[in-house]
C-alpha cells in the first residue's frame, strides 16, 4: 500500500504548482494591453487596390476642415495633414482612434459617398477587440454621411466594447467625410 | 475645579492647537471643493517638497539632440522640448531636415514642425514595412531601417524606397543635459504629487508622518474639549449673571 500511494502523492503535486502559476498568470494577464496586429496597412491599401494601390496624396488640413473633424471627433486634432489612396471614386484611409487608452488603427474604403469596406489593422486596448470581427464591420458596408455628419444607419454596439465601437463610428464618420472634401477639391 | 483654573485651561488649550486647527480647518474647506477647485488635476513639484515625499529626479534619459531642441523618453512617454508628443511609446531615434523633425517610434514616424506641431502620422506599412530600429540622415535624405530593410524618403515623405544606405548617419542617443531633464521633469506628472494629495496628508497629518496623524487626533479631541469648556465657561456665567 505505502509503495503505491507514495509515488501518486508526488505526482499530484508536481501538477498543482504548475497549474497554480497558470492560473496566477491568467488573472493577471487579463489586464496586459497587448499589441495586436490584424493586418499590416501595406496589405491593407494592396487589397484594396487589387494590389496596385496609388501613390499617396496628402491633404493640409485648413482651419474649417480641422473644426468638422474635431466636431465629429468630438476632441482636438493635432495632425496638420492627413495621407491618402485615391483611385477614381474609391479612396482609401487609414485612420487613428483612441478607444479607451491606446489607438486603435483602421482601414477604410470608401466608394462613391459610401462605406466599401472597414478593417481594425492594430488593436492596441486591453479589451474590446471583438470590433475586428466582420459581424460588427460589415455593418458599415454600404454607410454614408447624412447632412448632419452622422451615419445614415444606426451601428448595433457590443457589450464590453464600447468605446471601441464608438471610434470605429467616429473614424467611419471621418473617413466619409474626408473622402467628400478630397472628391470635392478635385471637382 | 474652579473657575478661574478651568477658563485658564480653556485658553491655553486654545493658544495650544490654534495653529493645528487652522491647518484642520483651511485644508477641511479647500478638500470640500477638490472638484470646483480641480486639486486632483493641479501639480506640485517644488524640489524640497518632492525630497520630502521622496519622489527622486529621474535620471537623464537617453534622448535625441535636433537642430529646433530635444527629444526625449521619460516614463513611457515621449518629450520634444519638453512638450509630450507621444504616449505609450519607446523612442527609437529622431532627425531633423530642414523644417522638419522626424521622431521614430517602433511602429510610426513623427513628423513635427520645429514648434513642435504634428504635422503627419506614417504608420509602418504606409510606404516602408516592418518595425522601425533606426532613423538617420543619408546625404540629406530621411533614411529608416526596419526588419524589412532600409527605406529612403523623398523630400514629402509620400514614397519611400529600399536602399543601400551604406553612409547613412543613424541617430545616436545621448544623456539629456541637466536643464533639459529639469523641464521634462516638470512636464511629467509622475515626478509631482496632486494638490489634493498634499492637502489631504495636512489635514490627516500623514504629512508629518505617524506622529503627525496622532497630532491631528489629539488637535480634533482638543476641539471637542474646547467646544466642551467653552459651552460649559458660558453656561457658569450666565447663571452667575442671573443670580
Amino acid at each position: 500500500m505505502t509503495t503505491l500511494s507514495q509515488p501518486t502523492r508526488r505526482w499530484q503535486g508536481q501538477n498543482t504548482l504548475p497549474l497554480l502559476l497558470l492560473l496566477f498568470g491568467l488573472a493577471f494577464s487579463q489586464n496586459l494591453p497587448a499589441e495586436s496586429v490584424y493586418q499590416t496597412p501595406e496589405s491593407f491599401l494592396a487589397d484594396a487596390f487589387n494590389n496596385q494601390p496609388p501613390a499617396p496624396e496628402m491633404l493640409w488640413l485648413t482651419e474649417e476642415t480641422k473644426a468638422t473633424i474635431e466636431r465629429i471627433l468630438g476632441h482636438r486634432y493635432a495632425s496638420l495633414r492627413i495621407r491618402y489612396w485615391r483611385q477614381g471614386e474609391r479612396s482609401a484611409w487609414i485612420l487613428e482612434e483612441i478607444g479607451k487608452e491606446r489607438p486603435i488603427t483602421i482601414g477604410f474604403v470608401v466608394n462613391n459617398d459610401t462605406l466599401e469596406k472597414v478593417r481594425v489593422l492594430v488593436f492596441r486596448e486591453s479589451r474590446g477587440d471583438e470590433v475586428r470581427h466582420p459581424f460588427f464591420t460589415t455593418q458599415f458596408t454600404g454607410a454614408a454621411l447624412r447632412a448632419d455628419l452622422a451615419l445614415d444607419r444606426p451601428i448595433d454596439g457590443i457589450t464590453g466594447a464600447t468605446l471601441s465601437v464608438r471610434a470605429l463610428i467616429k473614424t467611419a464618420r471621418l473617413a466619409l467625410y474626408l473622402h467628400r472634401i478630397t472628391g470635392q477639391s478635385r471637382q | 475645579m474652579r473657575m478661574r483654573q478651568l477658563f485658564v485651561l480653556h485658553r491655553s488649550l486654545g493658544v495650544a492647537v490654534a495653529v493645528l486647527l487652522l491647518l484642520l480647518v483651511g485644508t477641511g474647506v479647500l478638500l470640500n471643493h477638490t472638484e470646483e477647485l480641480a486639486l486632483d488635476e493641479r501639480h506640485v513639484q517644488h524640489p524640497g517638497l518632492l525630497h520630502w515625499y521622496g519622489i527622486a529626479a529621474p535620471p537623464a534619459p537617453p534622448a535625441y539632440p535636433v537642430a529646433s531642441g530635444w527629444i526625449a523618453p521619460l516614463n513611457g512617454a515621449v518629450y520634444f522640448n519638453g512638450a509630450k508628443i507621444a504616449d505609450n511609446a519607446a523612442l527609437v531615434g529622431a532627425v531633423q531636415s530642414g523644417d522638419i523633425i522626424i521622431t521614430a517610434l517602433p511602429d510610426r514616424l513623427l513628423l513635427l514642425t520645429p514648434a513642435g506641431e504634428l504635422i503627419d502620422v506614417i504608420l509602418a506599412g504606409m510606404g516602408f514595412a516592418g518595425q522601425i530600429s533606426a532613423v538617420g540622415l543619408d546625404e540629406g535624405r530621411v533614411v529608416v531601417r526596419s526588419e524589412q530593410g532600409t527605406f529612403g524618403a523623398d523630400s514629402q515623405f509620400m514614397t519611400w524606397n529600399p536602399i543601400g544606405a551604406a553612409s547613412a548617419a543613424w541617430a545616436e542617443p545621448v544623456p539629456l543635459p541637466a536643464a533639459q531633464l529639469a523641464q521634462l521633469a516638470q512636464s511629467d506628472s509622475a515626478i509631482s504629487i496632486t494638490l489634493e494629495r498634499l492637502l489631504l496628508d495636512l489635514h490627516s497629518g500623514r504629512f508629518f508622518g505617524p506622529w503627525g496623524v496622532i497630532l491631528m487626533d489629539l488637535a480634533g479631541l482638543a476641539l471637542l474639549l474646547l467646544a466642551g469648556s467653552g459651552v460649559f465657561l458660558w453656561a457658569r456665567i450666565q447663571w452667575r449673571k442671573r443670580r
